[in-house]
């Protein structure tokens, strides 16, 4: 899952994405509104954390714009302050939630978590596909009841496969639903990943979760 | 309270001072009338008594040294037995010589000489009545003699106390009516006059009331002054009030933001494995604290200086908090049951009706568990009522909950600073914050405004 953080405190901006990173977002990070703007705008974000006091275009204002270019992944607002009269006034521009600062990053990410589940209709953080089954919190996978374990990597190209079955998902949507802007992104490298991953949920190649689609790309097919 | 003789009021303060004056006044004018009449009606008698004497002068004449006067005198008044008018004629001896018919078979008064040419008018009392007397001097030549005459004439003053009486009542009854009339006319006079200060009054109390801004409309030049002021005061508090709102809520940012780093920091070091997990909770505990007792310091200031009234319809608020808490709460699903009155207003601040109904909704959709009633109803005061099916409280903590003062870290376990902030705020308007058990089950509160 690909994370969008806009905030102008560059602790907690680094904060942020030193705790996505390691829950397994790729992390792109933004310190003003024109730059979140222009972020959100061109990468297919499936969060985005935008502070509401932003220099250059403010929290408010950054979440309509997005909204109105039909950008429609959630958004969790991050603001010192806690008047209902403010979480109301960004709520009503589109956001999703919001945290209070001084935030717990726990709580950040699981309202993340929520929010990111609540898109894709799911109730519970556990989905099942046939014999497999993925933990959005754990981060764990279990083929029937035997847990597998996958690398960064590797998990978050198969949740994103888990959590738009039987789509299409093309190459480079993929990579850049799992790699930020800085990463090198390479489409032989994701070749690799899905390889090992098809090993080891499926070691005996009964299942056959993930199709390869010629020229258009990859579908989770439980 | 310390008792004061005078009246408490403006409008009875000048009505007593004016109508106490107004009777001075009154008064003053009813006793020089009086007074005059009295003078004028004693003239006139006098005169009457000065013809009188002409009429006995003309009538006399001297006969043999002696003066004589005809029985029956043209004033019929002298000729009738005790008729009120008596007339006689005094020699040089002091000796009456002659009377009039009225006062035969009685003495006249004794009364004194008078000098030659001169008249003399007394007051006295004759046949048991109060009268008037006018004497004239003259002399009578008889031969080489010259005798001294003086002539009297007494009338009662019966007819001048009847015609004085009359006088006065007329005088009594035009001015106790002149007195009423003009004691109607003041009080008018003064309503109309300090028309423009009720007006002004009522201006206030709607400044107050948050129906409007400022104090409109034009005053009487006198006031004017008073009204300008007034209005470039409540501009000011306002711009007092705005400027330690912001920076209230800038303080709030600046604390808030680096409180944030450290507690981020804590959570990551405990990730990194470069702090130990006792002190990191140590750490954590305090830095938890510390936030709460900003937030709680925090908005007990603010919401002291940022209260600037408005009235403010409740409906529209109610509904986008309804909104913006259904997606914040979307995974509960919460089945909502809502009556609200289109006329529900509030007069006060804005943000402080967004803390109190905010705390309390989020309070039912935190601890509610499928159901939440909401009601908005606007009679003499208005009333919302919030129930949720939740575990709702128990009476023991209906106090603590709602307890002021209680410090952030002291609060009741699980409900959060909400209730407490809703409580203080709801006291500062003067309102009702009542807690009951619901028939959903849950809590149901219950706030009159």
């Amino acid at each position: 899952m690909r994370a969008l953080i806009v905030e102008d405190d560059v602790l907690i901006q680094q904060q942020l994405r030193e705790a996505l990173t390691h829950a397994g977002y790729s992390v792109d990070a933004a310190s003003d509104g024109q730059e979140g703007l222009f972020l959100g705008t061109n990468y297919p974000y499936d969060v985005a954390l935008i502070d509401l006091g932003l220099p250059k275009l403010d929290g408010s204002s950054l979440i309509q714009q997005l909204r109105k270019r039909q950008h429609l992944y959630p958004i969790l607002i991050l603001t010192a302050r806690d008047a209902w009269q403010e979480k109301v006034a960004a709520l009503e521009a589109g956001a999703d939630d919001y945290v209070v600062k001084p935030f717990h990053l726990q709580e950040v990410l699981a309202r993340i978590q929520v929010l990111i589940r609540r898109t894709h209709g799911l109730a519970q953080p556990d989905i099942q596909r046939g014999r497999l089954r993925l933990n959005l919190s754990t981060q764990t996978f279990w083929l029937d009841d035997q847990a597998i374990t996958l690398t960064a990597y590797e998990y978050r190209v198969l949740e994103y496969l888990v959590m738009h079955p039987g789509q299409v998902i093309s190459k480079t949507q993929l990579i850049e639903h799992i790699y930020d802007q800085d990463f090198d992104r390479d489409s032989n490298t994701l070749e690799v990943f899905i390889r090992r991953l098809r090993k080891k949920i499926d070691p005996e190649e009964t299942l056959n979760p993930i199709e390869t689609l010629r020229g258009r790309g990859y579908r989770f097919v439980l | 309270m310390s008792f004061s003789f005078w009246p408490q009021t403006l409008t009875a303060r000048v009505l007593f001072l004016a109508s106490a004056a107004l009777l001075i006044l009154l008064t003053t004018m009813a006793l020089v009338l009086r007074s005059a009449y009295h003078d004028s009606s004693q003239a006139a008698e006098r005169a009457k008594l000065q013809t009188s004497i002409y009429s006995l002068l003309a009538a006399a004449e001297m006969l043999k040294g002696k003066l004589n006067l005809p029985e029956n005198l043209p004033d019929n008044q002298f000729n009738q037995l005790s008729s009120g008018s008596y007339a006689g004629v005094l020699n040089g001896n002091n000796q009456w010589v002659w009377q009039s018919q009225s006062s035969q078979g009685q003495s006249l008064p004794v009364l004194p000489q008078v000098d030659s040419g001169v008249f003399e008018f007394l007051s006295l009392s004759y046949a048991t009545q109060a009268s008037f007397a006018l004497g004239y001097g003259t002399t009578w030549k008889y031969g080489r003699k010259t005798l001294p005459y003086s002539f009297w004439v007494i009338v009662s003053q019966q007819g001048f106390r009847a015609q004085l009486k009359t006088f006065e009542d007329t005088l009594i009854r035009g001015f106790l009516v002149l007195g009423c009339l003009l004691g109607l006319l003041q009080l008018m006079v003064l309503r109309w006059a300090l028309r423009p200060l009720k007006r002004l009054s009522s201006a206030i109390v709607a400044v107050e009331q948050g129906q409007q801004q400022q104090v409109i409309g034009r005053y009487p030049q006198e006031l004017q002054q008073l009204v300008d002021n007034m209005n470039r005061l409540i501009v000011s508090a306002d711009r007092q009030r705005q400027k330690i709102h912001n920076t209230l809520a800038d303080l709030a940012h600046s604390l808030k933001t680096p409180l944030a780093v450290v507690r981020n920091e804590l959570y990551l070091s405990g990730l990194r494995g470069e702090i130990q997990a006792s002190s990191n909770q140590l750490l954590s505990e305090q830095t938890e604290r510390m936030d709460s007792i900003i937030q709680y310091q925090l908005r007990k200031v603010a919401r002291h200086a940022g209260s600037s009234a408005s009235v403010i319809a409740v409906k529209p608020l109610m509904e986008s908090l309804l909104a913006s808490l259904q997606k914040l709460y979307a995974s509960k699903q919460m089945s909502l049951t809502v009556t609200l009155d289109d006329h529900a207003r509030f007069a006060g601040d804005a943000d402080d009706l967004y803390e109190m109904l905010g705390n309390l909704l989020d309070n039912a959709f935190k601890y509610g568990r499928q159901q939440i009633h909401c009601q908005l109803q606007q009679g003499e005061f208005l009333q919302v009522i919030i129930e949720d099916d939740g575990a709702g409280l128990t009476e023991d903590q209906y106090a603590a909950v709602l307890q002021r003062g209680v410090r952030a870290d002291e609060r009741v376990s699980g409900q959060g600073i909400g209730l407490a902030v809703v409580n203080e705020l709801v006291a500062s308007y003067q309102g009702q914050l009542q807690l009951r058990s619901s028939h959903l089950g849950g809590l149901c509160v219950e706030l009159q405004l």
